[in-house]
């Protein structure tokens, strides 16, 4: 077996070879272990960080956290909260959408209001052109 | 979790006690930070509270649920912040005597650990730590259990090479 892969298996199955699920590699690591120092080294920091990881995780018990987060719930009802998110998800935020729609409609309407007053104007001075002709004409 | 969907603050103080401590252990060791931990630790079952409704027991378990509620405060808090909550300690000031080799080591570990990456951070505390199997931590990542298998690995070999990288470990 060679380094790398005595390596490899090590960080898959950890420092312990007894639990190593394939038997041939296990003999083969042992042969190696044998004679390669480097391969022991490998080993022993595997081992070491097996050994120190609970000591370098360990957690300080929390202090009065159960006490905490039940007062924090205590004005707080999962229905409630449901409820405001149904109104927030199917009216609040609908009704925002309809904002920008409506505004649209709004300068839609009055920019085409506008138009028609334009386009009377325009017929206007159409006819007013048509009524000099015909007096030029008459003349 | 059937009772507290329908708001029993005593059925929610039984699966809280059930879960509280390894809840609180696994953020605190994602933050390192006592303050943060209960902070993390409390916004979680705040949000279990509060959203209880939304767990869906067919598509994930409630453990799962509340750990992935807890991993991703712990995200967006990375993303907050943006930096290491260890600070890193000059190891090489800390005389390495063999009385305090172990102190030193321990030092390294911590802060070997907080640099790996966050899902490899989180498959070895839940799997080489908390004891979880590899299909419970699957579960959580959204992966396989292959894939947990490999983030281990390469989170193993990491902090291996923390140690094989001191000049006192490399030589002894």
């Amino acid at each position: 077996m060679k380094l790398s892969k005595f390596e490899e298996l090590v960080d898959q199955q950890g420092s312990n070879l007894d639990s190593w699920n394939d038997d041939d590699a296990r003999d083969e690591a042992l042969v190696l272990l044998e004679t390669s120092v480097a391969a022991q080294a490998v080993l022993r920091n595997a081992q070491t960080v097996d050994r120190l990881v609970p000591k370098a995780l360990s957690v300080p018990m929390p202090q009065g956290l159960e006490r905490r987060i039940m007062n924090a719930i205590a004005n707080t009802r999962p229905l409630q909260r449901t409820w405001q998110r149904i109104c927030k998800n199917w009216i609040l935020k609908p009704a925002l959408a309809v904002v920008p729609l409506a505004l649209g409609f709004l300068i839609g309407f009055s920019q085409s209001n506008q138009s028609t007053i334009i386009e009377d104007e325009i017929t206007t001075v159409h006819f007013e052109d048509y009524t000099e002709i015909l007096f030029l004409a008459n003349d | 979790m059937y009772r507290v969907q329908q708001g029993d603050e005593l059925a929610f103080r039984e699966l809280m006690n059930r879960h509280l401590h390894g809840l609180h252990a696994y953020a605190y060791r994602m933050c390192q930070s006592i303050e943060v931990a209960e902070e993390i630790t409390q916004e979680a079952f705040l949000r279990v509270w509060t959203r209880a409704k939304t767990w869906r027991p067919n598509k994930v378990q409630f453990s799962t649920w509340l750990y992935q509620i807890t991993r991703n405060l712990c995200i967006d808090l990375f993303r907050r912040q943006k930096a290491q909550f260890v600070e890193d300690v000059d190891l090489s000031q800390i005389p390495d005597t063999s009385a305090r080799r172990d102190e030193t080591l321990i030092i390294a570990l911590q802060q070997a650990v907080q640099r790996l990456p966050e899902r490899q951070r989180t498959a070895f505390m839940l799997c080489q730590v908390q004891g979880w199997s590899q299909i419970e931590a699957a579960e959580l990542l959204e992966t396989t259990p292959d894939a947990v298998e490999s983030l281990l690995s390469r989170a193993r070999k990491a902090l291996r090479k923390t140690l094989s990288d001191r000049p006192g470990e490399r030589d002894s």
